[in-house]
C-alpha cells in the first residue's frame, strides 16, 4: 500500500473515534453521570473556586461600599506593606516554628505508638489502650484547651499542684512566653497523636508476614525485625503523611491558637490565620487580610508541590 | 505474632510496656481529673487536693450548667448543625464519589483534579468571610452547615470505597437496561451502609466540634452553636454569673467550668465505644496505599 493511503486510514479511524466517542457519551449513559455530579460539583464551585475569585481584594483597596468592582486597584501595595511590616515577619516565623516544632514528634511518635501497640499480644490491653488513646482526637478544640488551661492553671491546677509540692514557684503555663509554646505542642500531642497512628497501624497489618518469618528463621530479634521490616514497609505513608504536613505547614494551628492563645503571649503564637483573622474579620483590613492570605495560600501550594515532586523523583513515591 | 526469645526482645518488652502504659496515663489522667474536679467541692479544689477522685463530692455543678438556657439552646443549635450537614454532606460525598469512581468516565482525570485542588489551594479566610456574608448566612445556622457540607477528603474516601466494589455488578444491573441512577439508589447503596456510617460520623464529629465559622459567622448570642458558647463560657466568662454566698462552698468557677467541659463531651461519650469500629475501618477504606 502507499504511505499516502496508510496516513489516509489513519486520520480516517482517529476522526472516527472522535465522533465514536461524542455517541458514545450519551449512549453509553455518561451524561447522566455528569448530572447526577451536578450538584456536588455547583457546591464545589460555590463554596470553593468563587472564593478564590475574591483573591482581587488583595490587588485593591477594598472597601465594603465600593464593592469588587468599584474599589480602587491598587497592584502589589498591600504585598509592600507585608513586606515591610515587621508584625507579619514575627508571625511568619511564629508560624513555620510552630509547625516545624509540631512536625518534630508529629512525624516520629505515631509510628513508634503503632508499631508497639501492634506488638501487645493481649487483646484486652490492647482494646483498653486504643480506646484511650483515640478518643481525644474527637474532642474540640475548645474542650482540649479547656482541658489544658484548668490541667495548667496556676490555683487549683493538677500540674501546678505537683510543682509546688515539690517546693518550686508555680508557672504560669498559659501567660509564660517561655513555656507556652511547649503547651500548644503538648496539647496538639496529646489530641492526635493516638488517633493518627491507625494509619500506620493499618498499614503495619498489611506487612507481608513471611518477611517477618524468614527474619525469624535468621535468628533476627523484634528489634531488628521491627528496624529492618516494618519502618521501611512504613515509608511510603510516612512521607504521604510528611507531605501532607509540609503543606500544611503555614496553615496548621489556627484554630488551636485561636481558642487558647490570649494577649500576653501574642508575641510568640500569633500564627498567620490568627494574624489574618484579627486584620480581616475583626478590624475589617480586607484587602491587607486577603493579601496575607493570598501570600500564605501560595507558598502552602508551592511547598506542597515542592514536596510531592521531590518525593516522587527521589523516592518513587507521590500523593497523585 | 512474632516468637523470639532474645534478651534484647525482653528489653524491648518492658520499654513497650512502659511506653504504652506512660501514653495510657497522659490520656487518661488529665480526663479523670476533669470528671473529679466536676463533682468536688469549692475549697478541696483550691487547696488542691482533688486529683484522681471527688472530694466533697457534690452535684450542684452540674445542675448550674444545665440550668442555663444559652447552654441548651446551644446544644440544640449544634445537634440541627449535625444532623442536617451530616445528610448533607453524606448525600453530597456519594453522588461525588460514585461518578467519580467510574474508570471509563471521560474527562474523569480532569474532573478529580478539580476536586483535589482546592485542598491544596484555596481562597483564604477573607474572601469566604465575604462569600458567606454575601450570601446573607451571617448569623444563620446555615453559615455553619453549607460551606462545609462539601467535603473533598470525604469524597476521597468515599471514591475508594466504590472503586472497590467489583464491576461486575454494575455490569449485570446495565446488561437488565438499568439507569446509573437507578444502579446507585438501588444497588450501590445498600452496599454502600458501611461508607455511609463512617462518612455520617466523621461529618458529624466535625459540625459538632466546630469553632472556627462559628466565631467568623455567629456574633448573636442566641445563636451560637455549642462551642464558641463554651470557649466563651470558659475563657471569657459571659454567662458565668455570680456565686453568692449560699453556694460558693459547693460553686466556683473551677467545678462548674469542668462540669460544662464534660456535659459537651456526654453525645461523644455515649456514642464513642459505638463507633468505635466504625472509624478505623474508615481510615482503611480510603486509606493510601505506598
Amino acid at each position: 500500500m502507499h504511505i499516502s493511503d496508510v496516513s489516509q486510514m489513519n486520520s480516517n479511524i482517529k476522526k472516527k473515534s472522535k465522533t465514536n466517542k461524542k455517541v458514545a457519551f450519551f449512549r453509553e449513559g455518561y451524561w447522566e453521570l455528569y448530572l447526577i455530579l451536578l450538584i456536588p460539583f455547583l457546591f464545589l464551585v460555590l463554596f470553593k473556586y468563587i472564593p478564590i475569585l475574591g483573591i482581587i481584594m488583595a490587588f485593591q483597596d477594598f472597601s465594603i461600599f465600593d464593592g469588587f468592582l468599584k474599589s480602587k486597584f491598587v497592584g502589589f501595595q498591600q504585598f509592600e506593606k507585608i513586606f515591610t511590616n515587621s508584625g507579619f515577619m514575627r508571625v511568619l516565623w511564629n508560624t513555620i516554628f510552630i509547625n516545624a516544632y509540631k512536625l518534630l514528634f508529629w512525624i516520629p511518635i505515631p509510628v513508634i505508638l503503632a508499631i508497639f501497640i501492634n506488638e501487645v499480644k493481649n487483646v484486652t490491653i490492647k482494646k483498653i489502650i486504643q480506646t484511650t488513646i483515640y478518643l481525644p482526637h474527637f474532642l474540640s478544640w475548645v474542650v482540649v484547651g479547656g482541658i489544658f488551661s484548668g490541667l495548667l492553671a496556676v490555683n487549683g491546677g493538677l500540674v501546678n499542684g505537683v510543682i509546688t509540692s515539690l517546693g518550686f514557684e508555680p508557672i504560669k503555663f498559659m501567660y509564660d512566653n517561655k513555656v507556652f509554646i511547649h503547651v500548644i505542642v503538648s496539647s496538639a500531642m496529646w489530641k492526635e497523636v493516638g488517633f493518627g497512628s491507625i494509619v500506620y497501624l493499618g498499614a503495619i497489618t498489611a506487612i507481608d508476614s513471611q518477611m517477618y518469618e524468614a527474619a525469624v528463621i535468621d535468628g533476627a530479634s523484634r528489634i531488628k525485625q521491627i528496624w529492618h521490616i516494618t519502618i521501611p514497609s512504613l515509608s511510603g505513608t510516612i512521607m504521604v503523611v510528611l507531605i501532607m504536613a509540609l503543606g500544611n505547614l503555614l496553615n496548621n494551628s489556627f484554630e488551636q491558637m485561636l481558642i487558647m492563645y490570649n494577649p500576653a503571649v501574642y508575641d510568640v503564637s500569633d500564627v498567620i490565620n490568627t494574624y489574618v483573622y484579627r486584620y480581616g474579620v475583626e478590624q475589617m483590613e480586607y484587602s491587607y487580610a486577603t493579601a496575607v492570605g493570598l501570600f500564605n495560600g501560595v507558598v502552602g501550594f508551592i511547598l506542597v508541590m515542592a514536596a510531592n515532586t521531590y518525593s516522587r523523583k527521589f523516592l518513587n513515591r507521590s500523593l497523585w | 505474632m512474632i516468637i523470639s526469645n532474645k534478651g534484647s526482645d525482653k528489653i524491648l518488652n518492658y520499654l513497650i510496656y512502659i511506653a504504652l502504659i506512660f501514653m495510657f496515663l497522659i490520656t487518661a489522667i488529665p480526663l479523670v481529673n476533669l470528671v473529679a474536679v466536676s463533682l468536688s467541692s469549692s475549697s478541696p479544689i483550691m487547696r488542691g487536693e482533688v486529683t484522681l477522685l471527688p472530694v466533697d463530692f457534690n452535684i450542684e455543678p452540674f445542675k448550674y450548667v444545665f440550668s442555663s438556657k444559652l447552654f441548651i439552646s446551644s446544644i440544640r443549635i449544634s445537634a440541627i448543625i449535625s444532623v442536617v450537614g451530616s445528610i448533607l454532606g453524606v448525600f453530597l460525598s456519594v453522588t461525588a464519589a460514585y461518578v467519580l469512581s467510574k474508570k471509563s468516565l471521560p474527562g474523569r482525570k480532569v474532573l478529580i483534579l478539580a476536586f483535589v485542588f482546592t485542598t491544596m489551594f484555596n481562597g483564604g479566610l477573607i474572601p469566604s468571610y465575604m462569600l458567606v456574608n454575601k450570601l446573607g448566612l451571617l448569623n444563620s445556622a446555615w453559615s455553619m452547615i453549607l460551606p462545609s457540607v462539601i467535603n473533598v477528603f470525604n469524597i476521597l474516601i468515599a471514591k475508594s470505597f466504590f472503586e472497590g466494589i467489583p464491576e461486575e455488578i454494575e455490569e449485570s444491573a446495565k446488561l437488565d437496561g438499568a439507569s446509573y441512577t437507578k444502579i446507585l439508589v438501588r444497588i450501590m447503596l445498600p452496599i454502600a451502609v458501611p461508607l455511609i456510617a463512617v462518612l455520617i460520623l466523621f461529618f458529624a464529629v466535625d459540625f459538632w466540634n466546630e469553632y472556627i465559622n462559628a466565631k467568623m459567622y455567629i456574633t448573636n448570642p442566641k445563636k451560637m452553636p455549642l462551642q464558641l458558647y463554651l470557649r466563651t463560657a470558659i475563657f471569657d466568662s459571659i454567662d458565668a454569673t455570680e456565686f453568692d454566698g449560699s453556694n460558693m462552698d459547693k460553686l466556683n468557677r473551677t467545678n462548674t467550668t469542668n462540669a460544662l467541659i464534660i456535659a459537651s463531651m456526654i453525645p461523644v461519650a455515649i456514642l464513642y465505644p459505638f463507633i468505635q469500629r466504625f472509624f478505623i475501618s474508615g481510615i482503611t477504606i480510603g486509606s493510601v496505599k505506598g
